[in-house]
Order: C-alpha cells, then structure tokens, then sequence
C-alpha cells in the first residue's frame, strides 16, 4: 500500500516515540563515512574538517530524496571522542591510510590504582591525566580552545540543518561507567576486576555517575538554548554491558544505565540509548522504564523481533538494517528485509527504520536508497 | 598413582573461585598428583565453561576470567609437564585480517582453544595474508581461523582466502571467520569454510575439522 503522508517529520518521530499512531515509519539512518566516499572524498579530510564533513551528508541526503532528521549532531573528530570512549585511536592520513575509516585501539590507558583516584577526585580530574595517555600528540593546553571548537561546530551544524528544516535526531552522549571502565581499562582487564575487586569498582562507578549525568544534561541543554529546535533525543551509549552476567549486570551495569535514562526523561529530555551488541538476554530490564519515553536504538546483535515481542508495548525500538547486508546484499535484499522490519517491528506503531549502527562506508549506494525509499513508501499498517 | 580431586578443582574453576583453583593446584602439586591429571581437570572444567557459554547461562567476562585462571594454572603446571604443554588437539593459525586492528574476540577465541588443547599461532592484528600463508606453511596447520569487525575487512578476508588458494593450500586448510558482522552471507562472499558466531563455537568447530583431519 503506497503510502500518503500526512504527518511532518517531526511529529512521526514524537508519534514513534510515544507509541502513538503514524502515518509511515520515520526514516533516519546513521550517515557518516559512506557519505564522504560516495563524493571521492577522502576519510582523511572527512574526519578533520566538521564543515565538510557535515556538507557531504547534506549532498548525500538531498541526492537520496531525504530522510526525517539527521542523526548525529555533534561533528565527531578525535577530539571529541576522548570525551565519550576513552581509547587510543587510529586516525586515515596519520596511523592509517588516508581513506581507511578510523578505528580505536584499546590499551590499558587506566590502572587499578586509577580506581581509588576516581572514587576519591570524581571522573573530570582523571580525565585530564588520562588525556595524554590516549591523545599524546593533543598538547593538554589546547584542551579548552578544543573543546570551544567542537561546541561551536556541534551549534553551527544544528542551524545549518535547522536552516533546512530539517531536525537534528541526537547528540551529545552519556556513556555509563561500565562502559567507560571497560574501555579504559581494556575488556580484559576489566573483566578480572569485577572478580578480584569488585568493591573497587563499584565505589568509582557510585563517585562518578551524578557527575556524567550532569554534564550530559549540561550540553544537551546548552545546544537546546543556541538552537531553534536542539536535538530530538540525547545519546547514551551502551554495548560492554552485555558482556557482562547477569548478577554483574544487576550490580555494575543496570542501576547506573537506569539513573541516566530517568535523571534525562525528569529533565524533559528523551534518551536514546544507542545499545549496540546483543542485548537479547537483557531486554526485560528496559520495561523498567517509563512506558513510551524512551527509544532503544539496536545494531543487528540484539534480535530485533525478540525486542518487539518483549518491548513493542512499552519502548519504541530503533534499527536495525546489518551492514553486511547493505555491503553484501542486493536492493531486493534490502527492501525483503525492511518490509519484514516494518511488518512485524512496525506494527502498532513504536518503530523507528534506521541503519545498524551506522551505515558502512563501503555499502552499496543503490541499497543505501532502497533501504530509504521502501522504508518512506510502504506502510501496511494503517486502518 | 595418586589420583585427582573428585572433581574439585574442576567445580572450582567453573565457579570461577581463583584462590580456591590456586590452592587445589598446589595441593595436589605437593600430594604428588601429576600435572597432566590436574591439567585434564582444568581442561574437563573449561568445556563446561564453554557449554555454558553456548547455552546461554555464561557471559563473556566469565569466558574472560575462566581462560585467565586457566593461563595461571597453566604456567605454573606447565614446567612440570613431561610431555611438552599440549596442543594434542591440533594446530590453529589464527590472525586478525589485513586493515582490521580489532582483537578482543580474536584473543578470547585464542584462550578457549589453548584451554581445549590446541596449539594456536596467534598472528595478532592487521595481518596481510603472505604472513598467514607463511605461518600455515612453517606449522603443517590444519585450521584458519579469520576476525573481523570492519566491512572493509570482508575485501581482506577474500583476498586471504584467494591467497591459500593461490599457494595450493586451500585442500588442505579449513577457514573458519568469525566478528561482529560476520555471518553466512559474508562467508559465502569470502569463500570461508565456516562462519562462527562466538567463542564456543569456534572451539567446536575447530574440534570438528581436526577430527576429520586425523
């Protein structure tokens, strides 16, 4: 059944979120490096100059007949990761070749000793002696003028799209001390941790979660009051958790992950909890939540139909076309595969179509517009 | 002959107590148990570990401790092995392909296989394929085993397996892949033997293709 729109972008976003009925599913794939290789850009400028890099998912989306919002607003560089994944990272046109994607390197950048400094001092002042350790070719004294230009490149993306009309979907993260740990920590050692001092752990996570809840509502508040509309939804990472068993879930993961998403919805905020890896056996806990405030965004691992089975009633779900199938796959493939998502994740509403994570540099175009334009035609489910 | 410990240490090893494992190793160790009665123990212990972990009821950072008490037990059981330290199960060339740096799936597949007795040469990351052809050649191994976490990988993995064959291994080596987006469409595009979806699994499927091998 073609498909008459009679919502504008936004309010089928606001519909999808709260569950409500929708005239189509909203459309909003995560777009980024395929961008860049799509116009014979290099990665190597994509990743250094936030301007060009936002132009070129401009060109791509008017190119592909748009999409109801863009996804990410914040211009992501190396600098700006520091504040989310505290990793080593390999940049195209420095560690890697110029058209290589960037890829993080994960090092013990923290040590057990960090953990009593942390529980002590809180996550800021550690951040900046962990700074060198994982950007040693930043100086530590560009870190404010840094900072300045990646929040005003974030503000200066969201009215050039606003400028368009069209809405910034999210931005600005919060990543739970789980994940933080695990990454700083490395998996490995991370993981030994939580048997040979859990205590330890737990009272850094407990020192630190107030403080990256209040900087996470900080900035997306601050984008808000600069910009006409701010963004749809604030970011919140998650992936290491499901790592995790389930009695380490209920003690280091779950508690923090839920104080987040609430501290945002009382804020007036919507978070999207971006939970990339399989969060199958975990689902149950997001009805937990408050029903219809907030959207669980998942990458292919999680199995997305168990996520309707168990979530549809209660959490609008966002995905979660594989990368494999947009790099390997056919646009018939493609289209089979989103009319699936829209006839059973779709159905009664609380379905948000997007990419896996993001979409792969190296997709095929041609499936990258069918992907967009099966999703913006085909709608069964009305009446 | 002095016999092991009904089974204590494997129960300790599955509840994944490190200092009860340390103590039974030394105890048995002083009451003159050989080490590779300890070290079937240990090994009987980490399939259970692995079964679990198919099954649903462990987790990856309990795969991740078990093959750290594992390793500890090992080196100190290791020099007292008269039959050299293992590998009886077969040889695995392992690597993280070419353009790809990611390794935390890649080392926890290569600690479960060392735990199930394999003799693993672990390349490590962003391996062209002339090193893993070389590494096959050296080692007579009948296993591949590919990681990936990139799309971009999937061009290294074809190239890797087009390269066996090109060195007239290809007969005679299994390939199996395995990383986040890797799955039988991707395998069928790279030519793999096999794709895998977590650790267990390529355990089992490494025990397979040895099997048929001898």
């Amino acid at each position: 059944m073609a498909v008459k729109e009679t919502m504008q972008s936004e309010e089928r976003i606001d519909a999808a979120i709260a569950l409500q009925p929708v005239d189509r599913v909203p459309v909003i794939p995560m777009m980024d490096f395929f961008c860049a290789r799509q116009k014979g850009v290099t990665l190597e400028k994509f990743v250094n100059d936030g301007d060009l890099a936002r132009d070129l998912i401009e060109q791509i989306f008017l190119d592909y007949g748009g999409w109801d919002a863009t996804m990410m607003g914040t211009g992501l560089n190396e600098f700006a990761w520091t504040l989310t994944l505290p990793m080593l990272l390999k940049i195209p046109g420095r560690e890697l070749p110029p058209d290589e994607q960037w890829q993080f390197d994960e090092r013990e950048v923290m040590t057990v000793e960090d953990y009593d400094f942390i529980a002590e001092n809180g996550w800021m002042p550690f951040w900046g002696q962990m700074f060198p350790r994982i950007r040693p070719n930043i100086p530590p004294q560009e870190i404010p003028e840094r900072f300045k230009a990646w929040d005003e490149q974030a503000v200066r993306d969201t009215h050039k799209w606003e400028s368009k009309g069209i809405h910034t979907f999210t931005g600005v993260a919060i990543v739970p001390p789980v994940e933080i740990f695990s990454m700083a920590r490395s998996i490995k050692e991370f993981s030994l941790d939580l048997y040979r001092r859990p205590d330890k752990v737990q009272a850094a996570m407990d020192k630190i979660i107030d403080e990256l809840i209040g900087a996470a509502i900080g900035g997306i508040t601050g984008i808000k009051q600069r910009t006409k509309w701010g963004y749809r939804t604030a970011f919140f990472a998650g992936t290491r958790a499901t790592f995790l068993s389930p009695k380490h879930f209920e003690r280091f993961a779950w508690p923090y992950i839920k104080k987040g998403v609430l501290a945002y919805i009382e804020a007036g905020i919507t978070p999207l909890l971006h939970f990339d890896s399989d969060w199958t056996p975990f689902l149950r806990y997001f009805r937990e939540l408050p029903r219809g405030k907030a959207v669980l965004e998942i990458d292919s691992k999680t199995d997305i139909f168990k996520a309707k089975e168990v979530l549809g009633d209660h959490m609008c779900i966002m995905g979660d076309v594989p990368a494999q199938l947009l790099k390997l796959g056919t646009p018939d493939d493609v289209r089979a595969y989103v009319k699936k998502l829209i006839d059973v994740v779709g159905k009664g509403g609380g379905f948000i179509l997007s990419t896996g994570c993001d979409c792969p540099v190296d997709a095929k175009p041609e499936n990258v517009k069918a992907l967009i334009e099966i999703g913006k035609t085909y709608y069964p489910h009305l009446n | 002959m002095i016999q092991a410990t009904n089974g204590n240490l494997a129960s300790a090893l599955l509840e994944l107590e490190e200092k009860d494992v340390e103590r039974l190793v030394s105890d048995e160790l002083a009451r003159g148990v050989p080490p590779e009665t300890i070290l079937e123990e240990m090994r009987q212990g980490m399939t259970e570990i692995g079964n679990r972990f198919a099954g649903g009821t462990y987790f990856l950072t309990e795969l991740i401790m078990a093959a750290e008490i594992f390793g500890q037990t090992m080196k100190k059981i290791e020099p007292r092995l008269t039959g050299g330290s293992g590998g009886e199960a077969g040889d695995v060339v392992f690597a993280t392909v070419k353009g790809d740096v990611h390794d935390i799936g890649k080392n926890i597949i290569v600690a479960m296989l060392r735990g199930a007795d394999f003799r693993v040469h672990d390349l490590g990351v962003d391996v062209p394929p002339e090193r893993i052809i070389e590494k096959l050649k050296e080692t007579g191994a009948g296993v591949l085993g590919l990681s990936a976490l990139l799309t971009t990988s999937f061009d290294s993995m074809k190239a890797t397996v087009e390269a066996l064959a090109r060195a007239g291994l290809r007969d005679h080596v299994k390939v199996m892949v395995g990383g986040g987006p890797v799955d039988e469409r991707v395998r069928a595009y790279v030519g793999a033997d096999v794709c895998g979806r977590d650790a267990q699994q390529a355990v089992n499927l490494a025990r397979q293709f040895a099997a048929v091998e001898v």
